[in-house]
């Protein structure tokens, strides 16, 4: 790589990088030290260092039906997002006309109508069908927040995908199915798991919903999260902040090193 | 996984020719194929040749099923395909750009249909191993297909397509990404395993040197239609048209007006052109007609000679060396002219504006049919 011109115009570029930056991740880090106070309110630590904001995370049973919940309902509907936005993306695709294009369109309008108008219709919804407070009811409802994220990568994904590839696994004797799991799904992979990675933030993130359809027996972390903040300012919720970014953070490195190893096992072997 | 067993007893076992009857199909406004019609005995390399947007691959994809006409039908042994899915047709194709599955390896790709057949493992590791021999890509089974040459790339869609013993195999312009060397070479393969093989071979290209080198029969399409069938060097002795003149192969053409005589003569420019008798000639006296005539059938002389040719006198336009030949362009009272002359027996001193003769046997010109879509401005190409 050619190296940089360092004139001023480039310092005074580089200072503002930095600057933004600082501005993105410092909140972030604030909540490390409150998370090891000593203290049973929210404060920098003076002096002594605790772990035990940590372990109430682990010992109080909110906070791990909490843990356990999220991890549950996002796994499960971003399960049912891929397949159902993977469903709807590939059968646009497949047909390749306007009505497909239309199709698409209206998939995306999760996104875009306002969360608590879309949350306050589910409530109308899932009360007639006894879905209120149950896993499944939250499911669907994350299933379809997740689905428009699926639909747009995958969509992005077969935009690369050369049809050809689809004809030529007709030929050689694969049904439509066949050629949809045996031929496009293995090449549209990345956008099946972004898509999937997406739906799955955006559950376990995901509060106005848990709101309206949830009481007590489906318990999402970001709803103790809440309750927590309501009553009591626990040092805990620093903790369980420490740790999501501490996973986020694992979960970019992991990729990083898998695109490597990809990239490396692609790579051409010789002069070909 | 063969059609045989749900044929007829009727009907032969041995007639696998496949027929397309009366195919149409248009986009919108355009027709891409517009009543085709064509048969094609079994075993037979059969090349069908047009520009781009004549709707050669459009009948390809009839053939192989994933095009479906608005009207007409495929038939096989006499058997309606039409309706019948690709996957059912067990018909062996080789893609533009190959369509090699990226996310399996060589072996991987040519196994991909045994699978689907659900052959015992140790049957496809046997099998894969043979279509790889076949191809000369014995040790390059496991791996990528980006890890292959543009050729090696072309032999695995090769062993892929043939690797289940398909009956027809359909090719869709497999050269066109090659360099012009290993082309040539893959020519030669591809025609040496058509010979082996037996199978029937429907090759689709745009370039006529590979559809004459290769084919045993050519069709020749243009704007959705056959224009002329036939063998190879009877196309190119014999074009039916103007435009096949100009397609297979370079062409002069005059124009002219059939002359009542006894013997075939063409007037064009003031001059009795004489044509090879032919029965189709009878009673047309009178008739505009227009001849083609190859650019190496042309001879280029500085002094008339004393046969009994047809000859016309000309300007030495311009030449291009060829190696082989040399290209002249010559003005005649008749157009410009476009002559090939072998470089090893040329005599002819070249110079710009130099006074030449352009002469030719009367066997030399065909009667073409007059087809292009405006005539009158353009010079004879």
């Amino acid at each position: 790589m050619d190296a940089p011109r360092r004139g001023f115009g480039f310092a005074v570029a580089l200072c503002a990088a930095w600057l933004v930056l600082l501005f993105l991740v410092l909140p972030l880090l604030v909540v490390v030290p409150v998370s090891v106070t000593p203290e049973r309110y929210l404060s920098l630590p003076s002096g002594t260092l605790s772990l035990r904001h940590y372990e109430a995370l682990l010992t109080d049973p909110l906070w791990r039906k909490g843990i356990i919940d999220s991890t549950v309902v996002a796994l499960a509907a971003s399960a049912l997002a891929i397949v159902l936005g993977a469903a709807c993306a590939i059968g646009c695709w497949r047909i390749a006309s306007r009505f497909g294009e239309a199709v698409r369109i209206l998939m995306l309008t999760p996104m875009i109508v306002p969360p608590i108008v879309h949350a306050l219709g589910m409530y109308r919804t899932w009360v007639d069908f006894g879905l209120i407070d149950t896993y499944a009811g939250l499911i669907l409802a994350h299933a379809m927040k997740g689905i428009p994220f699926v639909v747009i990568s995958v969509s992005a994904a077969l935009s690369n995908f050369d049809p050809r590839l689809e004809q030529a696994a007709r030929n050689l004797g694969a049904t439509p199915l066949q050629a949809v799991r045996l031929a496009i799904l293995p090449n549209i992979r990345p956008g099946l798991l972004a898509g999937g990675v997406f739906a799955f933030a955006i559950s376990w993130d995901e509060i106005v919903v848990a709101l309206f359809l949830t009481r007590r027996a489906v318990y999402t972390l970001p709803r103790r999260i809440w309750d927590g903040i309501q009553d009591n300012i626990s040092p805990a919720i620093a903790a369980i902040g420490v740790l999501l970014v501490l996973g986020t953070v694992g979960a970019v490195l992991l990729k990083l090193v898998w695109d490597r190893r990809m990239a490396r096992r692609m790579a051409p072997a010789g002069p070909a | 996984m063969t059609d045989r067993g749900t044929m007829t007893p009727a009907r032969a076992e041995t007639d696998r020719t496949i027929r397309v009857e009366g195919l149409v199909k248009r986009y919108g406004e355009v027709a891409a194929l517009d009543g085709v019609s064509l048969s094609i005995p079994a075993g037979r390399f059969m090349t069908l040749l047009g520009p781009s947007g004549s709707g050669k691959t459009t009948l390809l994809m009839t053939i192989a099923g994933f095009s479906h006409p608005d009207s007409g039908r495929v038939t096989l042994g006499g058997r309606d395909i039409t309706p019948l899915p690709p996957e059912r047709r067990n018909f062996g194709m080789v893609f533009q750009g190959y369509a090699l599955f990226p996310h399996l390896t060589v072996a991987g790709n040519i196994a991909f249909p045994l699978k689907l057949r659900g052959m015992g493992r140790a049957e496809i590791a046997e099998r894969v191993r043979r279509a790889l021999d076949m191809v000369q890509l014995g040790r390059l089974g496991d791996r990528n297909p980006r890890q292959l040459s543009g050729g090696q790339q072309q032999r695995v869609a090769l062993a892929r397509a043939l690797v289940f013993e398909p009956e027809v195999l359909l090719l869709d312009e497999p050269l066109s990404a090659l360099d012009k060397a290993l082309r040539a070479d893959l020519q030669w393969e591809l025609k040496r395993l058509h010979e082996r093989l037996g199978l029937t071979f429907v090759y689709v290209t745009h370039d006529q040197e590979e559809a004459l080198s290769m084919s045993d029969e050519i069709a020749i399409l243009r704007d959705g239609r056959i224009v002329q069938q036939g063998e190879p060097a009877a196309l190119y002795d014999r074009p039916a048209t103007h435009f096949v003149a100009g397609f297979l192969g370079r062409s002069n053409s005059v124009e002219g007006r059939l002359d009542a005589g006894g013997r075939p003569v063409l007037l064009a420019g003031g001059q009795r052109l004489a044509l090879a008798s032919h029965p189709d000639l009878a009673g047309r006296a009178g008739e505009r007609a227009v001849a083609a005539i190859r650019p190496e059938k042309l001879l280029i002389l500085d002094h008339p000679s004393d046969a009994a040719r047809n000859r016309v006198e000309g300007r030495l336009l311009g030449w291009n060396y060829h190696g082989s030949s040399i290209h002249c362009r010559i003005e005649t009272s008749l157009g410009i002219f476009q002559a090939e002359v072998p470089t090893w027996q040329s005599r002819l001193r070249l110079g710009e504006g130099r006074p030449v003769w352009v002469e030719w046997e009367p066997e030399a010109a065909t009667l073409v049919r007059d087809d292009r879509p405006e005539r009158g401005l353009e010079p004879p190409a």
